[in-house]
């Protein structure tokens, strides 16, 4: 409610009493207040200084710790690294002895097995070629006499062919040389020859 | 009496079967003519006599045993005439020549005589050593 400045001079001493108290009031109040929130503010501040103060302690402790920690930590590592390299080392070394020995007794049972592997495999190879080579002589050896067999028998043919042919012609040109080289005479000759040969074989006898 | 000598000579030079045939022909011609004659009246007093012997020879003829012979060459008549010389002289009865050309069995003869077949040629010859040994054997 605001009071104008008219108004305030119409305002009874009762009023004035009243606003006067109520102010005085108002300041005391404020002032409680105040001083209660001081009161509070200092409290928190020294709590919260405390409290930082424990956290610095602590933080400086924890990390104190830490730092212990990572240097034990460190040293823990490097030992155990180093205890574990050697570890490893000789894990290793034992390992690799163990596998040498173990590698080169495989080894030799996996060459002595290949070995006789190889040994049957080429035996077996040996055999069958062996076998493969007989099989194909034999194949070879009657497609050879076949063959040959084919090759005679052609022959043969061929040449009674040409020995039918040869024969033929022979025939041929001795019919052409009788024919064109007998004289007459000659023929009559051959005639009375037959006449003479009818008589003796008793052509003329049968009445 | 008719003298049939002549007739009889006439029928004794008949040696091949041409000759026979032309024999036959001319004595039918013959008997022809002689009844055109008595047809004009003219007087044959032998002609029954005469046409028996006609018919006598012509029987006579045709009963002669004919020899066949084939030969490679073309003969003539003085080559026919000595075979039938060699045929009177070697057979007893009278035989009648049949002369067939054929050049195809090169030489000698073929003869066919009262049903027997004689192959004495030159090809039979030839064919019968080429069965044997092969010609190129004897040529060799």
């Amino acid at each position: 409610m605001i009071i104008e400045s008219d108004q305030i001079q119409y305002l009874s001493p009762f009023m004035l009493i009243s606003i006067l108290v109520f102010n005085v009031l108002m300041v005391f109040c404020n002032l409680f207040i105040w001083y209660a929130l001081y009161k509070k503010e200092k409290n928190v501040r020294t709590a919260f200084d405390h409290a930082n103060k424990k956290a610095l302690k602590l933080t400086e402790k924890a990390s104190e710790n830490a730092e212990n920690i990572i240097i034990a930590a460190k040293y823990i590592t490097e030992k155990a690294k180093s205890e574990i390299e050697k570890e490893i080392k000789e894990a290793m070394s034992l390992i690799k002895k163990d596998l040498s020995s173990k590698t080169a007794k495989e080894l030799q049972n996996i060459i002595k097995t290949n070995n006789a592997e190889i040994e049957d495999f080429v035996n077996s190879l040996k055999e069958k070629s062996i076998s493969a080579n007989t099989e194909l002589e034999d194949h070879i050896k009657i497609s050879l006499n076949n063959a040959l067999n084919d090759v005679e028998n052609y022959k043969k043919q061929k040449v009674n062919e040409v020995e039918k042919n040869i024969d033929k012609l022979i025939l041929n040109i001795c019919k052409e040389f009788l024919s064109k080289n007998i004289t007459l005479d000659e023929h009559k000759k051959l005639i009375f020859s037959s006449l003479e040969r009818a008589k003796k074989e008793g052509v003329f006898d049968y009445d | 009496m008719t003298n049939f000598k002549e007739l009889d000579e006439l029928f004794d030079r008949i040696i091949t079967v041409n000759d026979l045939e032309h024999f036959t022909a001319e004595v039918d011609q013959s008997i022809e003519s002689m009844y055109d004659l008595m047809e004009n009246n003219v007087n044959l007093k032998n002609h029954s006599e005469l046409e028996e012997r006609f018919s006598n020879i012509k029987e006579r003829a045709r009963k002669i045993p004919v020899l066949t012979i084939f030969t490679a060459v073309s003969l003539r008549h003085p080559e026919i005439a000595q075979i039938a010389d060699w045929l009177k002289r070697n057979v007893k009865n009278k035989v009648l020549l049949n002369v067939v050309l054929d050049s195809s069995i090169l030489g000698g003869a073929v003869l066919l005589y009262k049903g027997i077949y004689k192959d004495f040629s030159l090809i039979s010859e030839v064919n019968k050593l080429h069965k044997k040994n092969g010609l190129r054997a004897m040529l060799k």
